[in-house]
């Protein structure tokens, strides 16, 4: 009896376990990036030295707008306003905001988000990292070639897939569904195979599972190469993550200092203070992007992290940022570590 | 910007921000529900002997308000100090507007720690500053009683939670109140330097977009790595996802749904 028992509930966790991985589409970081996630927390970066970048010139919002207007085939804007120094121009069904350098663009279709819904499938079916890969490539090349520029050794690389999923439950019926409904491919920039880290250099194109573009979003500056700063190791940097993450959750780090993982392997999560780890680090040119409305013109090298917090009772507190990687680094108003990590 | 609760708020300061407090339910009972979106702001970076982690929410509820009062009226931004009998049905604090009552504006918006499973037991839960207090969803009933409030939006980890067939066992009590829409994280959201995710949701709330891809793509653009939600009612399936899309003047005209009338409970999640 006991053995059935034991064997029942068993069924009923697999079967409640089965439920879960059925209706979820996790987000999936691809292989690329999680390898570059694993050599920044065991070795920093490659090079010793990297110069810093300046987002170099702007160009003007409204040839930007007028310029993706004609490439989309949206026929002319019916409302130009601003949200604060972004340019936001509307159609019938669509929305278009450029950043005040004209490095950034946010569009987004009404029309083709309305059908998404109806166009649900199971989670089982979403569509792969690498379809989405293939027509995100094909999207940025057809339509956005003469904004997503790259320069001399300059490569767009794939760096994850996102799901936005639907779940409903009947009330009556108790029955729960769930579908997957838009699919998202994340794109990044290396500059002689290093990798712009934070939200610059991004472009991100969302497709329903039709194949129709929902939306798309990047910020693609020019950059140009100024002095160089000699480069921090892995240790140093995961002791600069530690020490900003100890004052912005007010949590004491151990004396003993930050162990750099010693195989790539196993090198997450990293245990920083207390209850806190560090999930995932990225090192390369840290750029926050045009959206951030303060986007500083230095782009400094950099290591963007992902830490949580989890106390004993399960509660989870999330902190993101970066951290700067020059052994001498530039003090920046709107970077928060270089203001931490700057007080003698 | 933000006022610590009106015990540690000066006299002077304190007497203005009644009388500004009493103009404001004085406008509120003037005016027909749908002239003016009122709206209401709590958030808590730091907690009473560190019972929680301090995390850095100021910057973005502070960017929040300054986009959402170009265009609507913020009655209140308070902290979490002695805030649990504000979400609390039934509560006269839940109602009143100069105690920051989650039911005393149209759209409250709040930033704390949140929880989906704390001690194991599943309801979604809200950190407040005091010593190990937390708003219970349990104990919410929201939109049903003084201004009847019709988004509830925080930015706060996995109190929306739905991967795990709760979902309607933790919101039940608090949708069968009336709330339209309530927007939150299903996993982490992660607080960063720039604060962007609270006032790119401002924009699509001001700027009459839809509440729910605005909530998705302001929270997720932000940081790739969060993982927002947007949940809803509805009298069916259909109704349920058709609210769903709604802007700021939907959300006000569309039919309040409460107890039976509720045929459906949906929601949208990225990653």
């Amino acid at each position: 009896m006991k053995n059935k028992n034991l064997s029942f509930a068993l069924s009923a966790v697999l079967a409640a376990t089965t439920m879960i991985a059925s209706s979820t589409a996790r987000a999936e970081e691809l292989p690329q990036t999680k390898a570059h996630q694993q050599f920044s927390v065991t070795q920093g970066f490659r090079d010793s030295a990297l110069p810093v970048l300046h987002r170099a010139g702007t160009v003007e919002q409204n040839k930007v707008g007028s310029t993706l207007i004609a490439k989309l085939g949206l026929g002319s804007a019916e409302q130009s306003s601003k949200r604060e120094d972004t340019l936001h121009l509307t159609g019938k069904q669509w929305s278009l905001d450029v950043t005040a350098d004209g490095a950034g663009v946010d569009y987004r279709d009404a029309a083709v988000e309305a059908r998404a819904h109806l166009l649900g499938k199971p989670v089982s079916e979403k569509m792969s990292a690498a379809e989405m890969e293939q027509k995100g490539r094909a999207f940025i090349a057809a339509k956005l070639a003469s904004q997503i520029v790259l320069g001399a050794d300059e490569q767009l690389v794939a760096l994850r897939a996102d799901y936005r999923t639907e779940g409903g439950q009947d009330l009556k019926t108790g029955e729960i569904s769930h579908a997957v409904v838009a699919n998202r491919i994340v794109f990044g920039r290396t500059l002689h195979g290093v990798p712009v880290v934070g939200n610059g250099s991004k472009v991100i194109v969302t497709f329903i599972n039709d194949g129709s573009l929902e939306s798309f979003h990047y910020d693609w500056p020019k950059y140009q190469a100024a002095a160089s700063q000699n480069l921090v190791d892995a240790g140093e940097i995961l002791s600069r993550v530690q020490k900003v993450i100890q004052v912005r959750d007010g949590v004491a780090a151990p004396a003993s200092g930050v162990t750099v993982p010693s195989s790539q392997s196993e090198a997450y999560p990293v245990e920083l203070t207390p209850n806190t780890q560090l999930l995932a680090l990225e090192c390369g040119y840290y750029d926050a992007g045009s959206f951030a409305g303060h986007a500083a013109q230095s782009v400094q090298p950099g290591c963007t992290y992902r830490v949580i917090s989890q106390d004993s009772n399960g509660m989870r507190a999330g902190y993101a940022g970066a951290v700067p990687a020059g052994r001498q680094f530039e003090s920046d108003a709107a970077w928060l570590a270089t203001q931490i990590l700057g007080r003698k | 910007m933000k006022g610590t609760f009106l015990s540690s708020l000066s006299g002077a300061v304190r007497n203005a921000l009644l009388v500004v407090a009493g103009f404001t339910m004085l406008t509120i009972f003037t005016l027909p529900a749908s002239a003016t979106v009122h709206f209401g702001v709590r958030c808590e970076d730091t907690f009473q002997d560190n019972w929680a982690p301090t995390i850095d929410v100021y910057s973005g509820c502070d960017n929040f308000i300054s986009v959402i009062e170009t265009a609507y009226p913020v009655d209140f931004y308070f902290n979490l100090q002695g805030a649990q009998p504000a979400f609390e049905y039934g509560n006269a604090n839940e109602t009143c507007n100069t105690c920051g009552g989650v039911d005393s504006v149209d759209f409250f918006f709040m930033s704390t720690h949140g929880d989906s499973n704390i001690a194991q037991v599943n309801n979604a839960v809200y950190a407040m500053w005091d010593y190990q207090t937390w708003a219970s969803a349990y104990q919410m009933r929201l939109g049903d009683s003084g201004r009847q409030v019709k988004a509830f939006a925080t930015f706060s980890c996995d109190t929306l939670y739905n991967a795990d067939g709760q979902f309607w066992h933790r919101w039940s009590n608090a949708l069968s109140g009336g709330v339209k829409f309530l927007f939150g994280a299903h996993g982490n959201l992660y607080t960063d330097d720039d604060d962007q995710a609270m006032p790119a949701f401002a924009w699509y709330v001001v700027g009459n977009d839809s509440l729910g891809s605005g909530w998705l793509n302001g929270v997720y653009d932000a940081n790739n790595d969060n993982q927002p939600t947007i949940a809803n009612t509805g009298a069916n399936s259909n109704d349920c996802w058709n609210r769903q899309g709604v802007n700021l003047s939907g959300m006000l005209s569309e039919p309040t749904l409460r107890d039976s009338k509720i045929g459906y409970a949906c929601w949208t999640n990225w990653n």
